[in-house]
């Protein structure tokens, strides 16, 4: 089976000896031709040209080659060309490896020699100047070779690149190449990975081995149980295993898929514990919960801390929330602290069931000893596990008696926990840390952010993110300084925006002036270096208008130096009397290049809000333990950055804050407490999209946020990064509480309500509470509410109608103090229940008879069959917790438990018809379903990337200025010159009243 | 005069004459040739054509050279060949700079550029939703708690499959705010529908 690619390193070789000296003699007078190794990775080649006296002799020395395995080398980093298919058709298309790639761009650069040329060396090498041309190659095809780890590196060797993706998959795909690994980002379907069973050979992709595992890619067959997960997950479980930290001592996977190769340095997991049950806030959204010995384990290349990543081959990934000591652990019936804790409730939804048959494999296998070999496709059945966990003495149904901490109470319910094997990511809490009051890599903000600030009203944070606080202003370096002195923060207009368009404008001839009525136009010479043309031309924004001369601006260079060369070029045609067929080409020339300048000068770009606040930091975000709703904790040294300058501005000597004493630490929280910051993630959808906390030291690295903030931030706990802003004026102090607060955000639109329910296991928790009458008093105190709660279920509705009642009698600071309450309760409850994902979920439940034919419609009768029978099933088994969360509408629902354990159901294949998946999740899919979900999978990724564009779009239209001043009506046009143009030719005066201009402006 | 009848040679008299006539006559008739030629060359066409100005420049400058020694077509390549073999040898194609390449992996991003909700609710979206029974039923629950003008809009563009334009004019807003309020449903369902 082959894991290597050698058709990088034997394309390049035929380029050098056969398409090179074939191109080469077909365009000019070849004499003779030699290559020479130089080296593992350079060559020489020799070459003369002509004959007789006008031979010459080319020497082009250390030219790059690839190693064996195809790699490029430049400076000790690795680099490599992907191969291109021509078309999506991978049965049909040419494949082209680096060399047919290099051959083809040397063909469309080398010139064709007329004959009886006197050559000499320095037209040869201007000619041919090969090393010029195979070095731009590289530097325009070739692509970092990531080598996180040995894996990676291997897989990224037998990538592939679709250059003309039109469809995300064809039937050509099938055996050729990985039907699960691809970027989940736009590059999706267009980057392949070569199938284990297929070669590039002869320009073609060819099948070589049929076998089930050899039609997936490196990665992707090293996934035990992969049939009983769902493809789209598999594909971020591929990815994320090649970004999983190479550890200094390997340990194999306790079950494995017998396609790792026999290299010690191959296995970057850890064969951990696993529970998988609900741990309140500490596995809340994703989040893993970790033991101290645990931690221990992964302490490369540093020790691991919260806000660290980690999945598992299945997909799952989270970032740690907290390291624990292991007596606070779940622990087993015999003494033994549970590893890690990962919420049942991140399976249900995303149908990644494998990973508990792997726990469970993995179970045995410990207990046996030996590891577990399950290839793809070939994975043992649920009664081939029952009987081996008999065989072994091991509970059969998989599930134990877990307790709360080592001295702790048993759970409600008995719970899956196994051996499953997890990797540690390179994404870390360090990595994601940044905190600044000065100019450089502070975090950017674009007109989205503004849309957001703007539909909340926050005007005044606006106006410091984009204006006072933007790194762009020339007096930024100060900014940290006049705080701390406590000197008055003006900022003086215009905007460091606006002051761009100003300058910008000027080199087009166009004075844009502040003056107290607003901003002027009018026309002027252009201030510096300037162009003074052969003759006028007319002005490219106003016809009717000329243009003698332009400003030379470093910003548009290439641009400028053409209008140069058209120039100069008009020049020498006048001196010359050139006649007019020649000048009106040159004049025409010297139009458009002009044109093309003005238009790179003042781009609709210009016109859009952008700056990278200061005043602001990032970190990784993790759960909040132990906040008030209206608190974040953000780190310890990012607090002392970003409220250094105000305390000092307090009076707290440099040298007091710099030696952090209790004193100053003292301080610090008091001024943190009555301070807000604003907490944003990227992107920026909606107007909740900016919330308002008082923040509060917290260890580590990490922000840790209240859980009735993750809807509205669309954040979860899987290495999400926070962007946090300190608002320094009053007026913006004033306002982030008031607008950008929960409350605030839920005063001003009180249908935001359903977005601070509580989520998940919190809403799971109130409905187990709900069942008693003890809970539902329970309830009604925590709500405060006068009237009992109804002797029936209390599901998300029914919270609502609590929730809103609260609102409308007590307000919405009132509203979001009970959510909390209610909240942290759910998480408590939900974490006493020992809910989880039996391994074998569904063997109990009666399915009916399945349809024997292939005919979708009868079989998405038979789905709607089984999903009736689903919701009227009132049996205790194994089902029940699933149905609890389903009922209470806290995660998945019917049609997606119908497809654990009755049949996956009616899906699109490639040719788009509608085909019946047989199987469920439970019992494992075969490789024609498999394939046919990866279909599925892969379109549906495609269709978020483009969701998210267009979202953007939508929003970017919703938003256009709607004022008739001239920058409105600039941010308005698709070539806002025009406009300015038109403003200097009236002399017009932009009031700068409109919201879009006033905010852009001043 | 015809031009088109016209000898080369008597059209370089009247050029070497200061006629611009005839250069447009030389030129129409040569330029695709020259440019032609160059391309062979040079293999780019802007440098092409800015060399074929060049070479008609020297007709215009120098066009007594010629003589009448050999075929006209052959004189105006030679200068067509010379102007290219100077633009080879003088323009910096060869570049000095070592290789690095600044291409990142397509996927080594930090951060995925799709978030995984939207991967989420993309695989079991609310448009999918629409066509289901079951879940149709969960969709239409999430409709009856959205604001009341929101309602409106999706029942009329998505149960009465009327067009945006229509909508607006029924409602007597502009389109931009159906399409707004469009943009509002479509998001908070979706975020719903993940939940739910």
């Amino acid at each position: 089976m082959p894991t290597s690619a050698p058709w990088h390193r034997a394309s390049f070789e035929r380029f050098l000896t056969v398409s090179l000296p074939q191109l080469l003699a077909s365009r000019l007078p070849l004499g003779g031709y030699g290559v020479t190794r130089t080296g593992e990775t350079t060559c020489c080649i020799e070459l003369s040209l002509g004959t007789g006296e006008s031979e010459v002799t080319l020497t082009f020395d250390d030219l790059p080659m690839p190693d064996v395995e195809g790699v490029f080398w430049r400076a000790g980093k690795p680099y490599v060309v992907l191969p291109t298919a021509s078309c999506d058709d991978l049965d049909l298309a040419e494949i082209r490896c680096v060399g047919e790639q290099i051959a083809a761009d040397i063909a469309a650069r080398l010139g064709e020699a007329p004959d009886n040329l006197p050559w000499d060396e320095t037209l040869a090498r201007g000619w041919l100047p090969l090393d010029a041309w195979i070095g731009g190659f590289l530097e325009r095809s070739a692509q970092a070779l990531d080598t996180t780890n040995s894996l990676c590196r291997r897989s990224y060797l037998r990538r592939l690149s679709l250059t003309n993706r039109e469809t995300l998959f064809t039937p050509g795909h099938y055996g050729r190449t990985c039907p699960i690994e691809t970027p989940e980002n736009p590059n999706i379907g267009r980057v392949l990975a070569v199938a284990r069973g297929a070669t590039i050979r002869d320009g073609r992709l060819v099948i070589e081995d049929t076998r089930p595992a050899a039609t997936l890619g490196l990665c992707a067959a090293l996934i035990p149980f992969l049939e009983h997960d769902e493809p789209c997950r598999l594909t971020m479980g591929a990815n994320m295993m090649r970004q999983w930290l190479t550890p200094p001592d390997p340990e194999p996977a306790l079950v494995q898929t017998g396609f790792e190769p026999d290299d010690a340095a191959h296995w970057c997991g850890r064969n951990l514990i696993t529970a998988f049950v609900p741990w309140g806030l500490d596995s809340f959204e994703d989040a893993i919960l970790l033991s101290e010995t645990c931690a221990r384990r992964f302490a490369y290349p540093q020790p691991i801390q919260p806000g660290d990543k980690l999945s598992n081959r299945h997909g799952a990934k989270g970032v740690v929330s907290r390291i624990v000591p292991d007596a606070e652990m779940p622990h087993l019936p015999d003494g033994t602290a549970v590893d890690l804790v990962y919420d049942c409730m991140g399976l249900y939804s995303r149908l990644t069931f494998g990973q508990v048959r792997e726990a469970l494999m993995g179970r045995i296998a410990q207990h046996e000893g030996v590891p577990a070999i399950v290839p793809p496709f070939a994975a043992p059945s649920a009664e081939e596990l029952r009987e081996r966990l008999g065989r072994d003495g091991l509970p059969e149904d998989g599930l134990e008696q877990l307790t709360e901490g080592r001295e702790g109470l048993p759970l409600e319910r008995r719970a899956t926990v196994g051996v499953v094997y997890w990797g540690r990511l390179h994404h870390t809490a360090q990595r994601g840390y940044f905190a600044s009051v000065r100019p450089g890599g502070c975090q950017r903000q674009g007109e989205l952010e503004g849309y957001a600030l703007r539909d909340t009203g926050a005007t005044a944070n606006l106006r410091e993110h984009f204006h006072m606080r933007a790194s762009e202003r020339r007096d930024a370096v100060t900014l940290a300084e006049r705080v701390a002195n406590g000197e008055a923060l003006v900022s003086p207009s215009p905007s460091p925006r606006c002051a761009e368009l100003i300058r910008r404008l000027a080199a087009a001839g166009i004075e844009a002036t502040p003056t107290a009525e607003g901003l002027t136009f009018d026309f002027a010479p252009p201030p510096g270096e300037t162009l003074t043309f052969a003759q006028p031309i007319p002005y490219p924004w106003l016809p009717e208008r000329t243009l003698t001369e332009v400003g030379m601006l470093p910003d548009c260079l290439a641009e400028f130096r053409a209008v140069q060369e058209a120039n100069a070029r008009l020049s020498r045609l006048q001196q010359t009397q050139a006649p007019d067929t020649l000048r009106e080409k040159a004049v025409a020339e010297l139009e458009t290049r002009a044109r093309r300048y003005l238009n790179a000068l003042v781009p609709p770009s210009l016109l859009k809000l952008q700056a990278r606040p200061m005043f602001s930091g990032r970190a990784v975000v993790t759960p909040g333990t132990g906040l008030n709703y209206d608190q974040v904790g953000i780190p310890e040294e990012m607090a002392w950055t970003l409220f250094g300058p105000l305390l000092q501005r307090e009076g707290v000597e440099a040298e007091v804050i710099a030696s952090r004493s209790a004193e100053a630490t003292l301080t610090l929280d008091a001024l943190m407490a009555r301070s807000w910051v604003l907490v944003h993630r990227a992107p920026v959808i909606e107007p909740t999209g900016f919330l308002a906390f008082h923040p509060v030291r917290s260890a580590g690295q990490v922000i840790r946020l209240h859980p009735l903030a993750n809807h509205s931030l669309n954040a979860d706990f899987d290495g999400d990064i926070l962007a946090i802003f300190l608002p320094l004026t009053a007026e913006a102090q004033q306002e982030a509480g008031e607008r950008l607060s929960l409350a605030g955000h839920l005063r001003r639109d009180p249908g935001l309500l359903g977005n601070f329910l509580p989520l998940h296991s919190a809403r799971v928790g109130i409905a187990l509470l709900a069942r008693t009458p003890e809970g539902r008093e329970e309830i009604r105190q925590l709500a405060g509410v006068d009237s009992p709660l109804p002797e029936a279920p209390l599901h998300r509705a029914g919270l609502l109608a609590l929730a809103q009642e609260v609102l409308q009698e007590q307000g919405a600071e009132a509203a979001i103090a009970m959510l909390h309450r209610l909240t942290l309760r759910g998480f408590a409850v939900a974490k006493r229940s020992g809910l989880s994902l039996s391994p074998f979920l569904g063997s109990g439940f009666p399915r009916p008879h399945p349809p024997q034919g292939e005919d979708a419609e009868t079989w998405e009768i038979y789905t709607e069959e089984l999903i009736e029978r689903l919701q009227k099933h009132d049996v205790t088994d194994e089902l029940e917790p699933f149905l609890t969360v389903v009922r209470a509408v806290a995660r998945a629902n019917y049609p997606i438990l119908q497809k654990f354990v009755g049949a996956y159901g009616v899906v699109e294949d490639v040719a788009g018809r509608r085909v019946a998946i047989r199987h469920a999740l439970q019992d494992g899919m075969t490789l024609e379903e498999m394939h046919t979900l990866c279909v599925g999978a892969r379109h549906g990724i495609a269709r978020a990337a483009i969701e998210l564009e267009n979202l953007s779009r939508t929003l970017r239209k919703s938003h256009l200025p709607t004022g008739y001043g001239v920058l409105s009506r600039a941010m308005r046009a698709r070539h806002p010159g025009i406009v300015f143009a038109r403003a200097a030719s009236a002399r017009q005066t932009d009031p700068l009243t409109d919201l879009d201009s006033s905010l852009f402006a001043v | 005069m015809a031009g088109g009848a016209q000898s080369e040679e008597e059209l370089l008299r009247r050029i070497c004459e200061r006629d611009a006539e005839a250069f447009e006559t030389l030129f129409a008739r040569y330029q695709e040739s020259v440019r032609a030629h160059l391309l062979r060359t040079v293999r780019d066409a802007n440098t092409a054509e800015d060399l074929m100005q060049e070479v008609f420049l020297r007709v215009w400058t120098r066009g007594e050279q010629w003589n009448g020694h050999g075929p006209f077509r052959v004189w105006l390549h030679r200068i067509a060949t010379n102007l290219a073999l100077n633009y080879l040898r003088t323009v910096r194609r060869r570049r000095e700079c070592p290789l690095e390449p600044p291409h990142d992996s397509a996927d080594a991003d930090d951060t995925p550029t799709i978030p995984d909700w939207m991967i989420d609710r993309a695989n079991a979206g609310p448009q999918a939703a629409l066509e289901q029974g079951e879940r149709r039923r969960q969709l239409q629950h999430l409709v009856e708690e959205m604001p009341r003008e929101k309602r409106e809009v999706f029942r009329l563009v998505f149960d009465a499959e009327m067009e945006i334009a229509d909508v607006a004019e029924t409602l007597g807003v502009p389109p931009g705010t159906v399409r707004s309020r469009l943009h509002y449903i479509r998001k908070r369902l979706a975020r719903e529908w993940d939940e739910e």
